[in-house]
C-alpha cells in the first residue's frame, strides 16, 4: 500500500506553510513588468494565499467585460467562417467512446502512464521505496491527477469561451464561438466521466491553475481572455493532450483524447487567427508589449509551478519536505516531457501572433526554451495532422 | 414561528462574512495542522452502466473454487469483456433452470467491488433441501453461462459516502459474504478505517474463507481485528473461540468496542435470522439505537402466490403518480405490476426483480396487492401501505405512489 500523509505536528505544519507562501512570494515577486502584476497579482492572492479552488464550495469569479453586439451581421472574417463549418461539421457525442471498456489504474499491462514516468530513484534517495505495486499505484494517481487539471482547465475553457463569444468583435467568430462552447461541454463530459467511471477519484484544482483561470475570467478585455484560454492554456492543454495520448496504452482513454485533441487544434487555431491581426495591427507597441511579458509569466507559471503538491499532500506530507517533493518532480522524466511538448506546441504559435519579438526572446532563451521557437502554429496544422504526428513519435516515447 | 426573512442587505453581509472566514481558514489554517481532503472520491452513479431490462443479462462462469465441499465461489463476468459495475455488500439474482422452472436466488458478492470491475465473485452455500443452491455448488461449471440481474441492495459501502471510522461486522454462517467484500474493499480503499469482524460457523468445517481472513488479518495487523467462533468444533480442529454466537454471548463479546459509542463507526449485520435476532438484542442492550444498525437480510427465494382472490384472475387498471405526474397501465392476470408495467412501455425503478432488495418499492394509495413472500420488506414499511412492483400482483383496481 502507498504511504498515507500523516496528520502533521504543529511545527511541520509551520513548515509546510512558509514554504507555500515563500513559493506564492517567489511567484509573484518574480514580476518585474507593472501591468503584468496588476493583472495576476490579485487573482495570485486569491489562488495561492486564500485558496479560493480548494474551499470547498462554488467559486463565484465576477466578469467585466462587455458583450459586443452587431445589428448589422457583417461577413468579416472568412477564415473564422471557414472554421464555423468545419466546427459543425466534426462535433461527435461523448456517448459514442467505447465507455463498455474496462479500465484497470493498475493494471501492469495496459498502463496508463510508461513505467519510467517517476523520478523512482529521487524518491527512494528521500527514503521511500516504493515495490511495483505501489509504484503502479502512484502512476494511477498521478494520472487521475493530470486528468483531474484537464477538467478543471475544461471548465474554465467552458466557461472562458462563453465569454470571449459574447465579447469578440468579429461576427463570423461569434458562431465559430458557439461550438467551442459546446466542445468544451463535451470534454467537461469526457474527462468527468472517465474520472468518475473508471477511475473513482477526482482531484482537487491546482492553486497555479486556478490563478491563471481567475485572472482571465476577471479581465475585461476581450484579446487577454483569448490570449489566455486559447494561447496558453488551450495551447498548453493540447501539448498535455498529446503527451498523454503518445504515451498511455489505455485504449478508452486514447480514443477521448483523440478526439479532444481535434476539437483543441481548432481552438488554437482560431485564437491565433483572432489575435494575429488584432496585435499586429491594432495595438499600440506598449499595448503589445505587456500582453508578450504576461504571456512570458503565465508560461513560466505552468511550466515552474506544477508541483503535484495534491500528491504530496495525500500521500508523502509528514515523510518528506515539500523542497524533496519538488525535486521529484522536477527529475522525473515523464513530467519533464509534459513540459517539452507544453512548450513545442505553444511558442510557434506566440510567435505567429507577434508576442516573440527580439526582446522577449532573450528571456526565453534564459529559462531554457529557446528550442522551442521555430515550429508550426496551429494555423498550419490540423487536427488530424496533428494525430499523425503523435503516432508517428509515439513508438519513439515508448522506447526513449 | 418562523423567522421573518431577512432583508437582501443582512443575507449579503452575512454571505461576505462567511466568505471572509473561508479565506482566513483557508489562508492560515494550514499552518495550525488544517488539512482539506485533496480528493474526493467518485463511484460514478451519475453515468449508465447497462440499461436495466427485465430481460437478464448473461454473464460466463470464468472460475470456480471450492473454499469448503458445502460451497462455491463463482467468478463471472461479460462475455464481450465489458466491466461490471458493483459496490461491496451488494448481490446479484442468479435466474436458475431447475426441472423445467425458473427460480431466481440473491447471492451477496465476495470480491473486492469497488466501482467498475472486470469480474465479480459470488459464494453459494448449499442449503439442506435447497434445490438453487445444491445444483450450483454440484452441477456449474467453468464456461457456463448463468443469466442474472442485478448487481442489486444498499448495504454495505459505498465510494461516495463518508468513510467510516471504523466496521463492526458481525456475520454468521454465509453471511460472511457481503463482509469479506466489505473488508476487502475497506483494507484497499479506505486507509483510516479500522475493522472488526465477528464471525459465528456451526462448525470449523463450516466456516467460509477462514485462510483469506487471517491472511488478511495477517498482513494489516493494527486495521483488521478477527474474532471468529464455531458453536461446537465438532471434534474438528479450530484455532478460533468456541460457543454459540447468541444474544448473551454477544453482549459480552461486543461490550466496551470502540465502534459502539462512536457515531462514525459503521455497524452492521448479516446472517441466519436468529443470529440477526440475537444481535440486534445485544446491540439494543448496549445502548446502540436500531437506527444505527445495518441489516442484510437473505431473502429466499419469493414462493407463488398461494392466494385465491378473485381479482387476481382479472386484468386491473393502474394509476402511477409521482408529484402532480400520473400514468396509467393494465396489469394482466398472472404477470406481476413490474412486468405489466414494462410491457405497457411505462418504466419503473427496479434492481433484483425478486423481492430482495426495495429498489422497486413504491407506496399503495388505494386498492390491494398481493405478495409473494418472503421479501424484504419490513414490517413499519408494510404499515405504511409500501409495497414491491417485482413480485406484487393486482388484486383490484389501484392507485400507486413513485418516490420522488
Ligand atoms: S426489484 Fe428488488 S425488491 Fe423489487
Ligand atoms: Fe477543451
Ligand atoms: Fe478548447
Amino acid at each position: 500500500m502507498l504511504p498515507v500523509a500523516k496528520r502533521p505536528d504543529l511545527s511541520t505544519s509551520m513548515q509546510t506553510q512558509l514554504d507555500a507562501w515563500g513559493e506564492a512570494a517567489g511567484v509573484l515577486g518574480q514580476i518585474r513588468d507593472p501591468k503584468v502584476l496588476a493583472s495576476l497579482g490579485p487573482a495570485g492572492v486569491r489562488g495561492l494565499v486564500l485558496r479560493r479552488g480548494k474551499q470547498g464550495v462554488p467559486t463565484p469569479i465576477p466578469a467585466s467585460h462587455s458583450a459586443h453586439f452587431d445589428w448589422s451581421y457583417p461577413h468579416d472574417n472568412p477564415e473564422m467562417a471557414e472554421l464555423y463549418r468545419r466546427a459543425k461539421r466534426g462535433q461527435w457525442d461523448g456517448d459514442d467512446l467505447p465507455w463498455g471498456t474496462f479500465v484497470d489504474p493498475v493494471s501492469p499491462e495496459v498502463r496508463l502512464l510508461p513505467d519510467d514516468f517517476m523520478a523512482w530513484d529521487v524518491l527512494s534517495r528521500a527514503g521511500v521505496k516504493l515495490d511495483k505495486k505501489e509504484r503502479r499505484e502512484l502512476l494511477a494517481d498521478t494520472s487521475c491527477w493530470l486528468l483531474s487539471q484537464f477538467l478543471h482547465g475544461e471548465q474554465g475553457a467552458l466557461f472562458a469561451a462563453a465569454q470571449v463569444t459574447e465579447a469578440v468583435q468579429f461576427f463570423d467568430g461569434k458562431l465559430y464561438g458557439s461550438t467551442q462552447v459546446m466542445d468544451e461541454a463535451r470534454h467537461v463530459e469526457v474527462f468527468l466521466r472517465y474520472l468518475e467511471s473508471k477511475l473513482g477519484k477526482l482531484y482537487q484544482i491546482n492553486d497555479n491553475l486556478y490563478v491563471i483561470i481567475d485572472a482571465l475570467m476577471a479581465d475585461a478585455r476581450w484579446d487577454m481572455k483569448f490570449l489566455g484560454m486559447q494561447i496558453m492554456v488551450e495551447g498548453l492543454a493540447l501539448g498535455a493532450f498529446g503527451m498523454m495520448y503518445q504515451v498511455s496504452e489505455e485504449p478508452l482513454l486514447r480514443s477521448l483524447l483523440k478526439n479532444v485533441i481535434q476539437d483543441e487544434a481548432r481552438h488554437v487555431h482560431y485564437g491565433v487567427v483572432a489575435l494575429r491581426e488584432h496585435i499586429t495591427k491594432e495595438l499600440s507597441e506598449s499595448e503589445r508589449a505587456e500582453r508578450e511579458a504576461w504571456a512570458f509569466e503565465v508560461a513560466l507559471l505552468m511550466r515552474n509551478r506544477f508541483m503535484v503538491y495534491e500528491i504530496f499532500d495525500e500521500h508523502f506530507e509528514g515523510l518528506m519536505s515539500r523542497a524533496t517533493w519538488r525535486e521529484v518532480v522536477k527529475q522525473s522524466p515523464g513530467l519533464d516531457r509534459f513540459r517539452a511538448v507544453m512548450f513545442s506546441r505553444l511558442l510557434p504559435n506566440l510567435r505567429e501572433i507577434g508576442l516573440l519579438s527580439d526582446k522577449i526572446r532573450p528571456a526565453y532563451e534564459e529559462a531554457g526554451l529557446g528550442r522551442y521557437f521555430t515550429g508550426l502554429a496551429a494555423d498550419q496544422l490540423t487536427g488530424d495532422g496533428m494525430i499523425e504526428e503523435l503516432e508517428a513519435g509515439r513508438g519513439a516515447v515508448l522506447v526513449g | 414561528m418562523t423567522p421573518p426573512p431577512r432583508s437582501a442587505l443582512v443575507r449579503s453581509l452575512i454571505t461576505a462574512a462567511e466568505g471572509v472566514r473561508r479565506d482566513l481558514r483557508a489562508a492560515f489554517g494550514p499552518a495550525f495542522g488544517h488539512r482539506v481532503p485533496v480528493f474526493s472520491a467518485r463511484d460514478g452513479h451519475a453515468w449508465p452502466a447497462a440499461p436495466p431490462s427485465l430481460t437478464p443479462r448473461t454473464l460466463v462462469v470464468k472460475a470456480l473454487t471450492r473454499p469448503t465441499p458445502d460451497a462455491v465461489v463463482i467468478t463471472l463476468a461479460d462475455p464481450s469483456g465489458a466491466p461490471l459495475r458493483a459496490f461491496p455488500g451488494q448481490f446479484f439474482t442468479l435466474h436458475v433452470p431447475v426441472g423445467g422452472e425458473r427460480l431466481r436466488r440473491a447471492y451477496s458478492v465476495c470480491s473486492e467491488a469497488w466501482g467498475e470491475v472486470a469480474d465479480v465473485s459470488l459464494c453459494v452455500k448449499r442449503v439442506q433441501g435447497g434445490r438453487v443452491s445444491g445444483q450450483l455448488v454440484d452441477q456449474l461449471a467453468e464456461g457456463a453461462r448463468l443469466d442474472v440481474h442485478g448487481p442489486s441492495g444498499d448495504y454495505g459501502l459505498r465510494p461516495e459516502a463518508p468513510a467510516p471510522s471504523q466496521l463492526l461486522l458481525l456475520s454468521g454462517g454465509s453471511g460472511i459474504t457481503p463482509h469479506l467484500a466489505m473488508i476487502r474493499a475497506a483494507l484497499r480503499h479506505l486507509p483510516q478505517t479500522t475493522l472488526t469482524l465477528v464471525y459465528g460457523s456451526r462448525r470449523p468445517s463450516h466456516a467460509l474463507f477462514i485462510e483469506e481472513l487471517r491472511a488478511l488479518a495477517a498482513a494489516h495487523p493494527d486495521r483488521l481485528h478477527l474474532r471468529l467462533f464455531v458453536d461446537d468444533d465438532a471434534g474438528e480442529p479450530w484455532a478460533g473461540e468456541r460457543g454459540q454466537l447468541t444474544e448473551d454471548r454477544l453482549v459480552e463479546v461486543l461490550g466496551g468496542h470502540g465502534a459502539l459509542g462512536d457515531a462514525a463507526a459503521w455497524i452492521g449485520v448479516c446472517g441466519p435470522e436468529g443470529l440477526t435476532a440475537g444481535a440486534l438484542q445485544a446491540l439494543a442492550r448496549l445502548d446502540v439505537s436500531a437506527a444505527r444498525v445495518h441489516v442484510e437480510r437473505f431473502t429466499a427465494g419469493a414462493r407463488p402466490v398461494t392466494s385465491d382472490a378473485p381479482g387476481l384472475r382479472l386484468p386491473q387498471p393502474v394509476t402511477l403518480r409521482r408529484g402532480a405526474a400520473t400514468w396509467t397501465f393494465t396489469a394482466q392476470p398472472g404477470k406481476t405490476l413490474l412486468e405489466s408495467a414494462v410491457a405497457a412501455g411505462v418504466s419503473l425503478p427496479w434492481s433484483c426483480g425478486m423481492g430482495g432488495c426495495g429498489a422497486c418499492k413504491v407506496r399503495r394509495v388505494s386498492g390491494d396487492v398481493v405478495l409473494q413472500e418472503p421479501s424484504c420488506l419490513s414490517g413499519d414499511e408494510r404499515a405504511a401501505g409500501d409495497t414491491l412492483t417485482c413480485v406484487g400482483y393486482a388484486a383490484g383496481a389501484l392507485t400507486l405512489e413513485l418516490r420522488p
